[in-house]
């Protein structure tokens, strides 16, 4: 009895000293730099004690990967606020959404947030990996850079899936054309779409599954594959570059010189996204109708050049060219083993002169296809009553055929592997932003309307 | 190294330091820009005009409806049941409701059923607008609110629906129907005009200008202008502008006629389709209309209604919803004494 008191008494008089020796590891170490290195021991084990100068410059990584994770993690605590009030039953859903934009305190402030985060994290990461793939960076990183895909496609998945949450009519429909488009996929299109929607409509059991994707399981998976993404960073020696280049030594200390200037970009990274939500709400459309499809029905930015190919043919857009471009992408790194130049922009300068003509080509390719294709005001009668043909002879394909070609020709001209894989991707590109911005501006019916030509009013 | 490292850590600091200060200041001016609301600002002009004490808590007041929304409309529109406070001399928010139509919000009607409106909204510019847009004029008052009352009631048994009923009429007389028919499951007859049930809420300016100069909302309209027919004649246009919104307007969703308090009503209701004593309303149901009896088999229940409708026992005060709109009883139901049926 009186032992317990006694320990007491002398734990609570020792209690100042051993609440900063206990939250503050290794203060009283006799080796000050040691001891540092204890605390700071998390930060290290995402950055080696040195990095080369290199890592230090803003536009070698232009600081797409930090700007990215940002996102998430703004992504994650707004969307679990946005959970406090979100209901995800077809009666309910909007209503919620009404609730959160005009009633909750800081609702729309953290709708907005959650919204542009989401926006800017699809943009972010996709310039991440445009940069990792023309710098060749994924030299003998083939595990990482297949892990950056697939978060890559997780990211998007959870665009998608958050898509359908508000339940509006923009959302319904958006998803609607999207899943549809599962449709031309060959043999697992139609289980997977069923599987999705949990039914052949979407419904209740849709939102519901759209909700556990969108709020547990690739959230899940993507802090999973996140931080393993980040460790292997690390594990693979830092930033990617070769022996070649002159300031490859590693002797600045990461702490403070990459650290803090990293916790500056997070921050400006906040503000930037903060001020934006401040200023521009996220936009909440009027009440499902299944009943009233909106004329034209959109899928969502990102998978609008995927419709838009669809649009040309059903095959090509939703199978042939994502599979073409996901295989690519995946394949990069295994057929492209060159060891020079890693570490800079398109490798070099015959490189960077092969991928600037592939994207010059590509461009000049897509206007003249799509004038081709459009100059009679829609496909061409005779190439669409045959069905190959007209799988066959389109923009979209046309620009697959065109990608192929860039990457043969650029490959012999420079003989280098690097040129031939960028090119390709380089035209890939150009047809993705080109496309999408042909989508953006279909009219009703599909039809091609100039951003300043006024739609008619359909019915 | 090229960089002087000892400058460079410096730097970083004082960077550091200054975007968390800004960061700190943006999340206070978030703060304080939350803490000022309008409805606040609203319920304390009211408590200084009506000289309500402080201590009689007010914040957020949210009405359910029969249709199983919510309207927020009282928490600025403070003085709608008060009647002390209706008069022209008092002026919105806080004048009261005639007194006519305010059994409607006690009796879980609400308010954005009949006025539309953004019923869960807190700021006049969204709550004054409809539902995810920024339309302007979107409230219905007097005489326009008129259209509202078709959405529950069938036209002639109230009072108040001179004006739209005298609007239907004008949409046949002025042939209106020829081209917009209005029949059965979606556009019917000649399939030659819009199908104005399926246009949604559209501002009184939109509908008067379709009517007046109907190449200015739709440059291909074939539409013939009736700019003289109401030349001098702004009541008779007025007439028609209640009929078109009220084409415009859907049936309030999920509405079962359980919620509504008013018993004589809902007997009423119910007993107009079924036979047997008004309040047991337990026989089998039969159509009255000859309109729909004649075209039966043409219409088919999915026609007018939204699900299929079992053969028996349905029961238990579920009343099959109908689709489309009842603005088509209007068309041949126009006054209550005369014959019930065209």
């Amino acid at each position: 009895m009186s032992g317990f008191f006694s320990s007491l008494l002398e734990n609570i008089r020792a209690l100042p000293g051993n609440l900063v020796r206990g939250l503050r590891p290794g203060v009283d170490s006799q080796n000050e730099v040691a001891a540092k290195r204890l605390r700071r021991s998390f930060i290290y084990h995402i950055h080696p004690l040195r990095v080369t100068e290199r890592a230090l410059s803003p536009w070698v990584t232009l600081g797409l990967g930090v700007i990215t994770a940002t996102c998430f993690f703004v992504l994650a605590v707004s969307g679990i606020l946005l959970m406090l009030y979100y209901i995800p039953t077809t009666k309910s859903a909007y209503q919620s959404m009404e609730d959160i934009q005009y009633a909750v305190t800081l609702g729309p402030f953290v709708r907005a947030l959650h919204r542009w985060a989401a926006h800017a994290m699809m943009i972010t990461v996709l310039l991440h990996l445009v940069r990792v793939a023309a710098m060749g960076a994924y030299y003998k990183r083939e595990l990482n850079w297949v892990i950056g895909l697939c978060l890559a496609g997780l990211v998007m998945g959870l665009a998608f899936t958050g898509y359908l949450l508000p339940w509006d009519q923009r959302s319904y429909w958006a998803v609607s054309v999207a899943t549809a488009m599962l449709d031309n996929v060959p043999l697992i299109g139609p289980t997977v779409k069923v599987l999705a929607l949990g039914g052949q409509q979407i419904a209740q059991a849709t939102l519901l599954r759209f909700y556990m994707l969108h709020v547990a399981l690739l959230p899940a998976g993507l802090l999973v594959l996140l931080a393993f993404h980040i460790w292997r960073i690390r594990k693979d020696g830092g930033l990617a570059y070769s022996k070649d280049l002159p300031e490859s030594q590693a002797a600045t200390p990461a702490w403070p010189h990459l650290v803090l200037r990293e916790a500056v970009l997070i921050i400006a990274a906040l503000v930037a996204l903060f001020l934006v939500a401040m200023f521009i709400d996220a936009p909440l459309g009027i009440p499902v109708d299944p009943h009233t499809p909106s004329n034209p029905e959109k899928a969502p930015w990102y998978f609008l050049w995927a419709q838009e190919m669809v649009s040309y043919s059903a095959v090509v857009g939703a199978f042939v060219f994502p599979l073409v471009l996901s295989g690519w992408l995946v394949l990069l790194p295994f057929l492209d083993r060159q060891a020079n130049s890693v570490g800079r922009w398109f490798g070099g300068r015959s490189c960077k002169a092969a991928v600037a003509m592939a994207s010059l080509a590509a461009i000049i390719g897509l206007v003249v296809f799509e004038w081709l294709y459009l100059r009679g005001g829609g496909a061409d009668q005779t190439i669409a009553s045959t069905p190959w043909l007209a799988d066959l002879l389109n923009p979209a394909a046309g620009m697959i055929g065109l990608a192929l070609l860039a990457a043969v020709i650029s490959g012999m001209a420079t003989g280098s592997t690097r040129a031939a894989g960028l090119s390709g991707i380089a035209v890939m590109l150009v047809a993705i932003v080109g496309f999408t911005l042909m989508g953006i501006c279909r009219g009703p019916d599909w039809v091609f309307y100039w951003p300043w030509e006024e739609w008619p009013l359909v019915n | 190294l090229s960089i002087d490292l000892a400058k460079d850590a410096r730097r970083l600091r004082v960077l550091l330091l200054l975007s968390a200060l800004l960061f700190a200041l943006l999340t206070g001016w978030i703060a304080l820009r939350e803490s000022q609301s309008e409805w606040q600002e609203l319920q304390e002009k009211f408590r200084r005009q009506t000289k309500t004490s402080t201590s009689q808590k007010l914040g957020i007041i949210q009405l359910p409806t029969c249709a199983g929304t919510l309207d927020r409309c009282t928490t600025c529109h403070l003085g709608m049941q008060r009647k002390d406070l209706s008069g022209p001399e008092i002026e919105q928010p806080f004048s009261g409701h005639p007194q006519a139509t305010l059994h409607h919000l006690k009796n879980k009607v609400g308010c954005s059923l009949c006025h539309g409106g953004t019923g869960r909204a807190l700021t006049s510019k969204v709550a004054h607008s409809m539902p995810g847009t920024r339309q302007k004029d979107p409230l219905l008052t007097q005489p326009f609110i008129q259209a509202s009352c078709v959405r529950c009631h069938v036209p002639g048994d109230q009072p108040g629906m001179q004006r739209l009923s005298d609007g239907a009429k004008l949409y046949l007389l002025l042939g209106c129907s020829i081209c917009h028919p209005l029949t059965g499951g979606g556009r019917g007859g000649w399939d030659y005009g819009t199908d104005l049930r399926s246009l949604g809420r559209k501002s009184l300016a939109y509908l008067e200008a379709s009517l007046i100069e109907p190449t200015a909302n739709f440059p291909q309209s074939t539409m013939p202008t009736f700019k003289h027919t109401f030349a001098g004649q702004p009541d008779l246009l007025e007439d028609l502008l209640i009929y078109l919104v009220s084409l415009g307007l859907p049936d309030p969703k999920n509405c079962s006629k359980r919620n509504l308090q008013n018993e004589t009503m809902l007997s009423k209701a119910c007993a107009s389709c079924h036979s047997g004593k008004a309040g047991q309303a337990s026989g089998r149901f039969e159509h009255r209309c000859l309109y729909i009896l004649e075209r039966k088999s043409e219409l088919k229940c999915d026609g007018c209604h939204q699900e299929s409708i079992p053969t028996a026992g349905l029961g238990r005060g579920r009343c099959p919803q109908i689709n489309q709109h009842r603005s088509n009883c209007v068309v041949c139901h126009l006054e209550r004494k005369k014959e019930a049926s065209p």
